[in-house]
């Protein structure tokens, strides 16, 4: 049966009615879940997909990786309980690492939708939730099963019943059940709204279905990619990045090959997955940063869609770190899969130039239990803490902004509010960001202790991200700071990280624990900065006069900041 | 006899009007607005129009002034520089925002510059806690070595904003004591005066961006009320706030951040006012400019309000690339889609209109200043929609063969004719502001069919019917007034003045003393502030209000408190509670405890009501209006028609026009479709509804 094609004004509209559904739907979890991690830090993301499992269009702040894994866990949907057992108010659910987002703190919620008894697509969303158990101190943990819950997918509602069972099973594994319970709730009102408004729209325009416009929008968005790869010489093109978030140094080898409109990209090479610390990264997150970094950079103004990714292969080894099997500890993933989005865009510089930025500085996460008294219940709150981002050829990075997540800070007031902490500073760090024509977005410190007059005491995990290798400079820009944990104020040593920064106890109000995020590596030489653009980033003192001087060669007078023209001249070593 | 009058300075014209508050009578006037000194154009256009009624400064009682001047100081940048004073440890607060990125793909996205500049930045020793416990006092040296700094540096104003001030204001007005005594007279504006509310970057932002307009503001002000005074005024000077009411200039020139939306507030109100005269309450207000569109909502009668705003949008009005205000304010939802919006094919082969915009330089292609980019009013032109020889009124004409020309390589790409191009245009653009109205309506968890649309100059009466059809909305209202819809607004407007602290509190665990005695420094605040308006006590209306959520989440509803908390009935206020959250979200989480987080007072005062002006009922039939046909183009007959043509001025109560038809004003055109027709009632409000068959 052949469709009727659709005009591409109606597309056009069509289209972005799709997207504000999916906005919707992010509003409504965004204003009714009770994590901080999806409320203030906007983990999470919500989808439109398709009866075959494609995702046709996604809410405009959605997180990247989810905006791929999502689609994923759907196909599994439609294998393990077929298309023809899905009924109308099914909801499915699932945290597999290895079928969703790889790891387990982010649960997806799956709404199929029905028009006229068939199956026309389903409403997705994935969040990150506020705990589900296991071990706090994740630098010890050796396997999946030391890091709490794992949710298989399984009907959240059959045909409209809930399953109580499995929300009890939930609840009774998690540190704070109403909090992750309500946050599945909202999800699947959100999920709702997304399926009612789809529904309404197709109604609308008298479509059956989304067959008609889901062809659009994927044959479209796929033949602009092709265009995009087209552009670019075919070749292979190569990037190793040294990665070294734990007790070693480990390296992530990317191979990216242009064969005329088609791209091929594989990690061979790779190091292997890791015994313990829970720094693995399953294929889907993998799969995830590699189209995330590929659509950033050859095609960032098309909204996303699966189209967009397939003429992309994408590949990594079964056992090496970014394909991890089971049953690899993986809650931290991200330490390491952030830096496949520096992987591909290294291998892609050199041809690229004007669309790449350099290393970002990602984050650093840090969660807080405190107990008032033994039987008082915990407190608890996240915080992730962005670190610079890489300079481009037009701008210098931005300083503390998430790339490549896209989450965001929890503000100070309400961080203290939840839980008995005193945060002592949360400022840039000068000298940070990467020297560069166009500097690397600056770092931030921050120090938390606990609230005096509390009588309990709390426990601090500190992940960081971007530790111990400077987030790279391109084209003659230097690194950015690595990421540091800090005890009372003292940079804790590699083997004092490993062994405490996820459990250090916060016991006594003198105590403090902190950190310095990562910062953005800079782009083009130093010494090509414009002495003004120096001049300025002295005077907000982001910049010492030192490193003024001895990384960019511009010598600033200490007392009035005026550009010594002679001395930098000569120190540029110019006439 | 004794007149008010309202007076909007926007960016091209300055509108008056004046009421008679003895009969209700209003007139109404335009002038050129003074860019430079928009205070001249003002006052000399104030002369001109009391010289037309043969009236003088001494009889006005009242002037009520809006004014897009701090908007522009935001968005234009020119503001004064800023020190500001924070807690030790804190300072970039302003400058890391929330930490994310508004656009996902977009690896060169910008923020606009902190208003106050890093070095400008300084720490203090201080710190209260969550609870509002003073754990540090300030150190005096640390504000010496700061204030002396920012002499030194030549700051012209000062913003002071500490970590939990919303609960204890102690440290930030200790400070203020010491930056007063060494630096008399300097500006200043405290966070916990301006926004005492939680959330320290927005609170921080809305302290700065006051500062950053307050010198340049007060000297306006000053300037202003001056030559009112030497021109012989004597009464009340109010202005325009963004909430949507009035307040004595000398109560709200310290917080010149409230006026930024005080024009879009004030035809919020005037939209509120004329959709209520033709009888409808709910109400979606539409304002198509040259390159933006503005919607806003009325719900019972009332502007839909929130507590915050987001200005100055670097970022093709992308939430997340401006700089957050918190105070409350009239929805406004800004949308690219104007006259001068650009018509384009994107990198997928797909029509887009906007936001890039032709502006007034060079325009549109038809303006024939230069510009060779299809615009939204080309579209409209070679439509057949607008009468190139009756743009304003005929002080310029349109050159078609330019919009056609315009409109050719667009035609090509898509294999449509030049009309068919136009069409796709103007039906695009308008799904674009029909998109913003529809988030908005349904954000407010209701149904966009119940609403009626009301625009009044413009852009908007060309396309209001093709935005009403989109949002299956039964009816559309095109107020008489047109352009000068503001100024009418400002008369309208209540006195009033918002107030608000945050407390947070489990509403199980509440502190109602400490919440009494919140309400009730606000309301001495709001009641002196009345007093000094004239405003007598009986005629002083209290609404309460109190923010809430389940405890754990971060967005708050807004749920109305009764005027005496000793009446308050807890198990009343939960079940309102859940009630609006239910209407909002569906799902309520039951025993789930709730938090209250800030408390909300609007004190307000009656104002004279506006008599609107009547028209003279006529016959049914439009004939003696009508002032000959031409061609248009309607997508839905997917062909030219003949299309009548009405004179709005010539327009009598009671008549009924049948569609197609077009009606002509100077400033702007309704197009009615199809299958519509327009009736013309007793206050001159044309409506445009769906014909019956």
């Amino acid at each position: 049966m052949t469709e009727k094609a659709i005009d591409p004004l109606t597309l056009e509209i069509l289209w972005g009615r799709l997207i504000t559904v999916a906005d919707q739907m992010s509003t409504t979890l965004a204003r009714t879940a009770f994590s901080t991690t999806i409320t203030a830090s906007n983990d999470y993301g919500c989808v439109l997909i398709d009866a075959d499992a494609q995702c046709v269009a996604h809410a405009h702040r959605s997180l990247p990786i989810f905006n791929r894994t999502m689609p994923y866990t759907t196909a599994i949907v439609l294998e393990k309980f077929g298309r023809e057992n899905i009924r109308p108010g099914d909801v499915f659910i699932s945290n597999d690492p290895w079928e969703n987002a790889g790891h387990n703190p982010d649960i997806t919620v799956i709404t199929p939708f029905f028009k006229a008894g068939l199956l026309v697509g389903f409403a997705a969303s994935i969040a990150h939730h506020a705990d589900v158990g296991g071990a706090v101190d994740t630098n010890q943990v050796r396997d999946s099963y030391e890091e709490g819950l794992l949710i298989p997918l399984v009907h959240l509602y059959r045909a409209g019943e809930i399953n109580q069972t499995a929300l009890d099973f939930i609840a009774a594994n998690v540190r704070l059940p109403t909090a992750v319970i309500g946050d599945i709730h909202a999800q699947v009102a959100a999920n709702q709204t997304g399926a009612e408004r789809c529904l309404a729209l197709l109604d609308e325009y008298g479509l059956p279905d989304l067959r008609a416009v889901a062809a659009e929008i994927h044959s479209r968005s796929e033949r602009t990619m092709r265009a995009a790869i087209a552009a670019l010489p075919d070749g292979v093109y190569r990037s190793r990045v040294l990665v070294d978030e734990l007790d070693q140094p480990l390296e992530l080898v990317c191979r990216l090959e242009v064969r005329a409109d088609e791209l091929f990209i594989d990690f061979s090479g790779t190091s292997p997955q890791q015994p313990r610390g829970a720094i693995n990264v399953t294929f889907t997150f993998t799969h995830g940063q590699i189209c995330y970094a590929l659509k950033a950079t050859l095609l960032p103004d098309v909204p996303g869609n699966d189209g967009c990714y397939r003429p992309i292969q994408a590949s990594a080894p079964p056992g090496c770190i970014l394909n991890a099997q089971r049953p690899a500890s993986v809650s931290q993933r991200h330490r390491i899969g952030a830096h496949i989005f520096g992987a591909v865009i290294q291998a892609l510089a050199e041809v690229l130039p004007e669309r790449v930025i350099a290393g970002s500085g990602f984050l650093v996460s840090t969660r807080v239990f405190a107990n008032a008294a033994a039987d008082d219940g915990i407190s608890h709150s996240y915080l992730f803490s962005a670190g610079g981002m890489g300079a481009s050829s037009r701008n210098s990075g931005i300083s503390t902004v998430q790339v490549p997540a896209l989450a965001g800070a929890v503000p100070v007031e309400l961080f203290e509010i939840g839980v008995p902490i005193l945060t002592r500073c949360r400022e840039f760090v000068p000298d940070s960001g990467g020297a560069g024509r166009q500097r690397g977005g600056l770092a931030q410190r921050m120090e938390l202790s606990l609230l005096p007059g509390f009588a309990g005491r709390a426990t601090v995990s500190v992940h960081a991200a971007g530790q111990h290798v400077p987030p790279f400079g391109l084209f003659g820009g230097e690194g950015g700071a690595p990421a540091e944990i800090l005890r009372d104020g003292a940079v804790l040593s590699r083997a004092e990280k490993v062994r405490h920064a996820s459990a250090l106890p916060l016991a006594d109000a003198a105590a403090t624990v902190g950190f310095q995020t990562a910062a953005g590596g800079g782009y083009g030489p130093p010494t090509t900065r414009t002495p003004e653009d120096v001049q300025a980033d002295a005077r907000d003192g982001l910049v010492s006069l030192e490193k003024a001087a001895a990384l960019y060669g511009v010598v600033l007078d200490p007392d009035t900041l005026e550009i010594d023209r002679n001395a930098t001249a000569e120190m540029r070593g110019r006439p | 006899m004794s007149f008010e009058l309202g007076f909007d300075i926007g960016g091209t014209f300055t509108d008056f009007a004046l009421l008679n508050t003895e009969s209700g009578e209003l007139a109404v006037f335009k002038a050129l607005t003074t860019p430079e000194q928009p205070e001249l154009g003002a006052l000399d256009g104030l002369l001109a129009f009391l010289a037309q009624l043969e009236l003088s400064h001494q009889q006005l009682a009242n002037i009520f002034h809006g004014t897009t001047l701090v908007a522009n100081t935001l968005i234009e940048r020119k503001g004064a520089l800023v020190g500001l004073l924070t807690t030790a440890g804190f300072r970039d607060i302003l400058e890391m925002r929330s930490e994310q990125r508004y656009a996902i793909y977009d690896l060169f996205l910008q923020y606009p510059p902190p208003l106050s500049p890093r070095y400008l930045r300084r720490g203090i020793r201080e710190r209260i806690d969550r609870d509002g416990n003073v754990l540090e006092a300030v150190s005096e040296a640390d504000v010496r070595r700061a204030v002396a700094d920012f002499q030194r540096q030549g700051v012209e104003a000062i913003a002071i904003a500490c970590l939990h001030s919303y609960r204890n204001p102690a440290n930030e007005r200790r400070i203020a004591e010491l930056v007063r005594s060494l630096w008399p007279g300097v500006p200043l504006t405290l966070s916990s005066e301006i926004a005492p509310e939680i959330r320290e970057y927005e609170r921080s932002s809305t302290t700065v961006a006051n500062a950053y307009t307050l010198p340049l503001m007060s000297r306006y002000l000053r300037t202003l009320e001056d030559q009112l005074a030497a021109a012989g005024f004597g009464g009340n000077f109010y202005l325009m706030l963004s909430s949507g009411s009035s307040a004595l200039a000398s109560a709200a020139r310290s917080q010149p951040i409230r006026l930024v939306e005080s024009g879009p507030a004030a035809g919020a109100l005037a939209a509120a006012y004329f959709g209520g005269l033709a009888g409808h309450k709910d109400l979606i207000s539409f304002d198509m400019g040259g390159t933006t569109a503005k919607v806003a909502l009325v719900h019972d009668g009332q502007p839909a309000r929130a507590s915050q705003l987001e200005v100055a949008r670097v970022h093709r009005f992308t939430k997340g690339s401006g700089y957050p205000l918190q105070f409350p304010t009239v929805d406004i939802l800004e949308s690219g889609a104007g006259g001068g919006s650009i018509a384009w094919v994107d990198k997928l082969g797909l029509l887009k209109v906007g936001p890039q915009s032709a502006g007034s330089a060079p325009g549109p292609a038809s303006y024939g200043f230069g510009g060779a980019q299809p615009t939204v009013t080309d579209a409209d032109l070679a439509l057949g929609y607008l009468n190139p020889d009756y743009f304003l009124g005929g002080a310029m004409t349109l050159d078609l063969a330019a919009s056609e020309r315009a409109l050719a390589p667009l035609a090509e790409a898509f294999g449509w004719t030049i009309v068919q191009t136009a069409a796709a245009i103007h039906q695009l653009v308008n799904e674009n502001m029909a998109a913003a109205a529809r988030i908005h309506i349904l954000e407010a968890g209701r149904d966009p069919r119940n609403y009626a649309m009301l625009c009044f100059g413009g852009a908007g009466p060309a396309h209001a019917a093709g935005v009403a059809e989109i949002l299956g909305l039964a009816e559309v209202i095109v107020a008489p007034g047109a352009g000068v819809a503001s100024a009418i607004g400002l008369l309208i407007a209540p006195i009033a003045f918002d107030f608000s602290r945050s407390f947070p509190t489990l509403l199980a665990a509440a502190d109602w003393r400490t919440v009494t005695d919140l309400f009730a420094e606000m309301e001495s605040r709001g009641r002196r502030m009345l007093r000094a308006a004239g405003i007598a006590k009986a005629e002083t209306i209290i609404e309460r209000a109190v923010d809430g959520r389940f405890q754990g989440q971060l967005h708050e509803i807004q749920v109305p408190l009764p005027a005496e908390l000793d009446a308050m009935d807890a198990e009343a206020f939960i079940s309102r509670f859940k009630a609006r959250y239910r209407e909002l979200y569906h799902y309520v989480p039951e025993h789930t405890p709730i938090e209250l987080l800030t408390w909300r007072v609007r004190v307000s005062g009656a104002r004279t009501p506006v008599k609107p002006t009547k028209l003279p009922k006529t016959d049914a039939d439009p004939g003696p209006a009508c002032k000959g046909e031409r061609r248009a183009y309607f997508p839905e007959r997917a062909e030219y028609v003949m299309a009548a043509v009405y004179d709005r001025y010539r327009l009598g109560a009671g008549m009924t026009l049948p569609g197609p038809a077009i009606i002509e004003e100077r400033e702007s055109t309704i197009v009615l479709p199809p299958g519509m027709q327009a009736t013309v009632d007793a206050y001159g409000n044309v409506h445009l509804i769906r014909a019956r068959v």
